[in-house]
Protein backbone atom coordinates (compact mmCIF):
# COMPACT_ATOMS: atom_id res chain seq x y z
CA UNK A 1 0.00 0.00 0.00
CA UNK A 2 1.30 3.17 -1.30
CA UNK A 3 2.08 6.12 2.15
CA UNK A 4 -0.34 8.13 0.33
CA UNK A 5 -3.22 5.53 0.59
CA UNK A 6 -2.35 5.07 3.47
CA UNK A 7 -2.09 8.18 4.93
CA UNK A 8 -5.40 9.10 3.49
CA UNK A 9 -7.52 6.10 4.71
CA UNK A 10 -5.76 6.84 8.10
CA UNK A 11 -7.34 10.75 7.92
CA UNK A 12 -10.61 9.44 6.36
CA UNK A 13 -10.91 7.06 9.26
CA UNK A 14 -10.51 9.68 12.05
CA UNK A 15 -13.09 11.69 10.08
CA UNK A 16 -15.59 8.96 10.05
CA UNK A 17 -15.18 8.37 13.84
CA UNK A 18 -15.34 12.26 14.71
CA UNK A 19 -18.73 12.04 13.00
CA UNK A 20 -19.76 9.12 14.44
CA UNK A 21 -19.35 10.23 17.77
CA UNK A 22 -20.68 13.20 17.13
CA UNK A 23 -23.62 12.46 15.96
CA UNK A 24 -24.29 9.94 18.79
CA UNK A 25 -24.62 12.82 20.85
CA UNK A 26 -27.46 14.15 19.38
CA UNK A 27 -30.88 13.02 20.79
CA UNK A 28 -33.13 11.15 18.91
CA UNK A 29 -35.67 13.35 16.89
CA UNK A 30 -38.08 10.59 16.66
CA UNK A 31 -39.21 8.30 19.13
CA UNK A 32 -37.72 5.60 17.00
CA UNK A 33 -35.36 3.13 17.53
CA UNK A 34 -32.35 3.37 14.90
CA UNK A 35 -33.17 6.92 12.91
CA UNK A 36 -29.88 8.74 12.47
CA UNK A 37 -28.65 10.28 9.54
CA UNK A 38 -25.60 8.05 9.50
CA UNK A 39 -23.47 10.38 8.27
CA UNK A 40 -20.28 8.72 9.00
CA UNK A 41 -21.25 6.90 6.06
CA UNK A 42 -20.32 9.54 3.90
CA UNK A 43 -16.84 9.26 4.60
CA UNK A 44 -17.21 5.17 3.65
CA UNK A 45 -18.22 6.06 0.64
CA UNK A 46 -15.80 8.46 -0.20
CA UNK A 47 -13.07 5.87 0.63
CA UNK A 48 -14.61 3.75 -1.55
CA UNK A 49 -14.94 6.52 -4.39
CA UNK A 50 -11.67 7.59 -4.24
CA UNK A 51 -9.08 4.66 -2.23
CA UNK A 52 -11.07 1.56 -3.05
CA UNK A 53 -12.80 -1.37 -1.15
CA UNK A 54 -10.20 -2.68 0.92
CA UNK A 55 -9.53 1.52 2.40
CA UNK A 56 -13.32 1.87 2.46
CA UNK A 57 -13.55 -1.30 4.42
CA UNK A 58 -10.61 -0.30 6.98
CA UNK A 59 -12.34 3.03 7.59
CA UNK A 60 -15.50 1.38 8.35
CA UNK A 61 -14.52 -1.11 10.55
CA UNK A 62 -12.22 1.20 12.15
CA UNK A 63 -15.38 3.46 12.96
CA UNK A 64 -17.04 0.62 13.89
CA UNK A 65 -15.07 -0.45 16.45
CA UNK A 66 -13.12 2.69 17.72
CA UNK A 67 -16.67 4.66 17.17
CA UNK A 68 -18.25 2.19 19.89
CA UNK A 69 -15.76 2.30 22.06
CA UNK A 70 -15.33 6.14 22.95
CA UNK A 71 -19.46 6.46 22.33
CA UNK A 72 -21.11 3.23 22.51
CA UNK A 73 -21.38 0.11 24.33
CA UNK A 74 -21.06 -3.83 23.85
CA UNK A 75 -24.65 -4.00 22.45
CA UNK A 76 -24.15 -0.57 20.72
CA UNK A 77 -20.94 -2.65 19.13
CA UNK A 78 -22.98 -5.61 17.95
CA UNK A 79 -25.68 -3.26 16.25
CA UNK A 80 -23.05 -1.40 14.91
CA UNK A 81 -21.53 -4.77 13.74
CA UNK A 82 -25.05 -6.30 11.84
CA UNK A 83 -25.70 -2.80 10.42
CA UNK A 84 -22.70 -2.08 8.96
CA UNK A 85 -21.29 -5.43 7.44
CA UNK A 86 -25.14 -5.79 5.70
CA UNK A 87 -24.52 -2.02 4.97
CA UNK A 88 -21.22 -2.47 3.40
CA UNK A 89 -21.98 -5.50 1.07
CA UNK A 90 -24.36 -4.25 -0.40
CA UNK A 91 -23.28 -0.58 -1.24
CA UNK A 92 -20.25 -3.03 -3.14
CA UNK A 93 -22.93 -4.79 -4.88
CA UNK A 94 -24.93 -1.91 -5.87
CA UNK A 95 -20.86 -0.05 -6.68
CA UNK A 96 -20.93 -2.70 -9.81
CA UNK A 97 -24.19 -1.67 -11.12
CA UNK A 98 -24.80 2.04 -11.31
CA UNK A 99 -22.43 4.56 -12.27
CA UNK A 100 -20.10 6.32 -10.17
CA UNK A 101 -22.23 9.59 -10.17
CA UNK A 102 -25.37 8.00 -9.12
CA UNK A 103 -23.32 7.23 -5.81
CA UNK A 104 -26.89 8.38 -4.06
CA UNK A 105 -27.98 5.37 -5.42
CA UNK A 106 -25.58 3.39 -3.05
CA UNK A 107 -26.37 5.61 -0.22
CA UNK A 108 -29.62 4.78 -0.10
CA UNK A 109 -29.43 0.70 -0.77
CA UNK A 110 -26.81 1.05 2.29
CA UNK A 111 -29.05 3.25 4.68
CA UNK A 112 -31.74 0.53 3.56
CA UNK A 113 -30.34 -2.44 4.52
CA UNK A 114 -27.81 -0.96 7.47
CA UNK A 115 -31.66 -0.80 9.00
CA UNK A 116 -32.47 -4.19 7.90
CA UNK A 117 -29.48 -5.51 9.84
CA UNK A 118 -29.58 -3.72 13.34
CA UNK A 119 -33.50 -4.79 13.30
CA UNK A 120 -31.92 -8.65 12.47
CA UNK A 121 -29.43 -7.50 15.80
CA UNK A 122 -32.32 -6.25 17.76
CA UNK A 123 -34.41 -9.42 16.83
CA UNK A 124 -31.55 -11.84 17.43
CA UNK A 125 -30.58 -9.95 21.18
CA UNK A 126 -34.51 -9.86 22.30
CA UNK A 127 -35.49 -13.18 21.30
CA UNK A 128 -38.54 -12.19 19.75
CA UNK A 129 -39.65 -11.16 16.06
CA UNK A 130 -42.19 -8.95 17.36
CA UNK A 131 -40.00 -6.21 16.55
CA UNK A 132 -39.87 -6.95 12.62
CA UNK A 133 -42.69 -4.70 12.21
CA UNK A 134 -40.74 -2.19 12.59
CA UNK A 135 -38.94 -2.41 9.57
CA UNK A 136 -42.13 -0.95 7.45
CA UNK A 137 -41.47 2.59 9.21
CA UNK A 138 -37.32 1.60 9.28
CA UNK A 139 -37.19 1.01 5.32
CA UNK A 140 -38.51 4.17 4.02
CA UNK A 141 -36.75 5.67 6.76
CA UNK A 142 -33.63 4.51 5.65
CA UNK A 143 -34.42 5.59 2.01
CA UNK A 144 -34.54 9.65 2.80
CA UNK A 145 -31.60 9.38 5.29
CA UNK A 146 -29.69 7.56 2.66
CA UNK A 147 -30.88 10.29 0.32
CA UNK A 148 -29.40 12.75 2.09
CA UNK A 149 -25.89 11.24 3.30
CA UNK A 150 -25.96 10.04 -0.67
CA UNK A 151 -26.08 13.84 -1.93
CA UNK A 152 -23.81 15.05 0.90
CA UNK A 153 -21.09 12.50 -0.94
CA UNK A 154 -22.05 13.34 -4.27
CA UNK A 155 -21.13 16.71 -3.70
CA UNK A 156 -18.02 16.11 -1.54
CA UNK A 157 -16.67 13.62 -4.65
CA UNK A 158 -17.45 16.89 -6.74
CA UNK A 159 -15.86 19.59 -4.77
CA UNK A 160 -12.56 17.57 -4.43
CA UNK A 161 -12.38 16.47 -7.71
CA UNK A 162 -9.31 18.85 -8.52
CA UNK A 163 -7.58 17.55 -5.99
CA UNK A 164 -7.88 14.07 -7.36
CA UNK A 165 -7.34 15.17 -10.97
CA UNK A 166 -4.20 16.92 -9.67
CA UNK A 167 -2.78 13.75 -8.81
CA UNK B 1 -29.08 2.09 -14.68
CA UNK B 2 -30.34 5.03 -15.64
CA UNK B 3 -31.36 7.92 -12.92
CA UNK B 4 -34.80 7.74 -13.73
CA UNK B 5 -34.57 3.77 -13.06
CA UNK B 6 -33.23 4.27 -10.01
CA UNK B 7 -35.48 6.74 -8.68
CA UNK B 8 -38.66 4.65 -9.85
CA UNK B 9 -37.54 1.69 -8.02
CA UNK B 10 -36.76 3.55 -4.50
CA UNK B 11 -39.93 5.27 -4.81
CA UNK B 12 -41.66 1.98 -5.15
CA UNK B 13 -40.18 0.51 -2.19
CA UNK B 14 -40.56 3.79 -0.24
CA UNK B 15 -44.53 3.85 -1.25
CA UNK B 16 -44.85 0.16 -0.40
CA UNK B 17 -43.47 -0.04 2.99
CA UNK B 18 -45.02 3.68 3.38
CA UNK B 19 -48.45 1.65 2.79
CA UNK B 20 -47.87 -0.97 4.96
CA UNK B 21 -47.14 0.58 7.68
CA UNK B 22 -50.34 3.10 7.31
CA UNK B 23 -52.64 -0.03 6.27
CA UNK B 24 -51.07 -1.59 9.75
CA UNK B 25 -51.49 1.23 11.98
CA UNK B 26 -55.06 1.19 11.05
CA UNK B 27 -56.39 -2.37 12.27
CA UNK B 28 -57.52 -2.11 15.69
CA UNK B 29 -56.56 -4.94 17.74
CA UNK B 30 -59.28 -7.41 18.88
CA UNK B 31 -60.02 -7.65 22.91
CA UNK B 32 -58.14 -5.55 25.36
CA UNK B 33 -55.55 -7.30 27.05
CA UNK B 34 -51.65 -6.56 26.27
CA UNK B 35 -48.91 -8.83 27.14
CA UNK B 36 -45.70 -7.66 28.64
CA UNK B 37 -42.40 -9.87 27.91
CA UNK B 38 -39.01 -9.19 28.96
CA UNK B 39 -36.45 -10.81 25.73
CA UNK B 40 -38.47 -13.88 24.65
CA UNK B 41 -40.47 -14.62 28.16
CA UNK B 42 -43.59 -13.29 28.63
CA UNK B 43 -44.07 -11.97 32.37
CA UNK B 44 -47.72 -10.28 32.80
CA UNK B 45 -51.06 -9.93 31.36
CA UNK B 46 -52.39 -6.62 31.89
CA UNK B 47 -56.33 -6.20 31.70
CA UNK B 48 -56.90 -2.53 30.06
CA UNK B 49 -59.99 -1.55 31.43
CA UNK B 50 -58.41 -1.69 34.79
CA UNK B 51 -56.81 1.65 35.32
CA UNK B 52 -53.50 0.79 37.12
CA UNK B 53 -49.94 1.43 37.26
CA UNK B 54 -46.93 -0.76 38.24
CA UNK B 55 -43.28 -1.29 37.75
CA UNK B 56 -41.73 -3.99 35.50
CA UNK B 57 -38.17 -4.92 37.62
CA UNK B 58 -35.47 -6.57 35.61
CA UNK B 59 -31.35 -7.20 35.94
CA UNK B 60 -31.63 -4.89 33.39
CA UNK B 61 -33.89 -1.98 34.48
CA UNK B 62 -36.84 -0.62 35.27
CA UNK B 63 -40.15 0.43 33.17
CA UNK B 64 -43.26 2.02 34.75
CA UNK B 65 -46.04 0.96 33.01
CA UNK B 66 -49.19 3.01 33.31
CA UNK B 67 -53.04 1.89 32.11
CA UNK B 68 -55.51 4.81 31.80
CA UNK B 69 -58.82 4.76 29.70
CA UNK B 70 -58.06 1.42 28.26
CA UNK B 71 -54.73 2.74 26.76
CA UNK B 72 -51.15 1.35 27.74
CA UNK B 73 -47.86 3.14 27.95
CA UNK B 74 -44.92 3.32 29.49
CA UNK B 75 -44.38 6.18 32.37
CA UNK B 76 -41.26 6.28 33.07
CA UNK B 77 -38.06 4.42 32.89
CA UNK B 78 -34.36 4.04 33.91
CA UNK B 79 -33.26 3.49 30.39
CA UNK B 80 -30.98 5.83 29.16
CA UNK B 81 -32.40 7.08 25.53
CA UNK B 82 -35.94 6.95 26.59
CA UNK B 83 -37.68 5.86 23.61
CA UNK B 84 -40.28 3.99 25.27
CA UNK B 85 -42.39 6.89 27.76
CA UNK B 86 -41.72 9.01 24.09
CA UNK B 87 -42.93 6.00 21.92
CA UNK B 88 -46.57 6.72 24.12
CA UNK B 89 -50.02 5.06 23.82
CA UNK B 90 -49.99 1.17 22.14
CA UNK B 91 -52.33 2.15 19.61
CA UNK B 92 -52.64 -0.51 16.90
CA UNK B 93 -52.63 -3.89 16.74
CA UNK B 94 -49.34 -4.75 15.41
CA UNK B 95 -48.15 -1.92 17.54
CA UNK B 96 -45.56 -2.69 19.83
CA UNK B 97 -43.71 -0.47 23.05
CA UNK B 98 -40.17 -1.56 22.83
CA UNK B 99 -37.64 -0.62 25.11
CA UNK B 100 -34.29 -1.93 23.56
CA UNK B 101 -32.13 -1.10 26.78
CA UNK B 102 -34.55 -2.98 29.23
CA UNK B 103 -35.45 -5.45 26.41
CA UNK B 104 -38.62 -4.60 27.56
CA UNK B 105 -41.76 -5.44 24.91
CA UNK B 106 -45.39 -4.68 25.13
CA UNK B 107 -48.38 -5.47 22.54
CA UNK B 108 -51.33 -6.41 22.49
CA UNK B 109 -52.57 -10.22 22.89
CA UNK B 110 -53.32 -12.07 19.80
CA UNK B 111 -50.95 -9.10 18.41
CA UNK B 112 -48.36 -10.31 16.31
CA UNK B 113 -46.05 -12.88 15.62
CA UNK B 114 -45.67 -16.72 16.21
CA UNK B 115 -46.72 -16.02 20.40
CA UNK B 116 -50.07 -15.45 18.97
CA UNK B 117 -50.57 -18.75 17.25
CA UNK B 118 -48.99 -20.67 20.16
CA UNK B 119 -51.17 -19.24 22.72
CA UNK B 120 -48.67 -18.80 25.03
Amino acid sequence: MKTRKLTNTAVLAAFSLAIFVLESHIPPLVPLYGVKLGLANVVTLYAKATLGTRCALAVLVIKIFLGNFFAGSVVSLIYSLFGGTLCFVMEMLMFRIVEKRQIWGVSITGAIFHNIGQIIAATILMGTEKILWYLTLLVPVGILTGAFTGICAMYTLKATEKIHNRR
Amino acid sequence: MSNKKLIVIFAVIFVTFVAAAIILSGIQPEGNIAIISVGAKQIKEVDLSEDQTFDINTELGTNTVTVSDGEIYVSDADCPDRLCIRHGKLNNKYDSIVCLPNKLVIEYKNGSGVDAVAGR
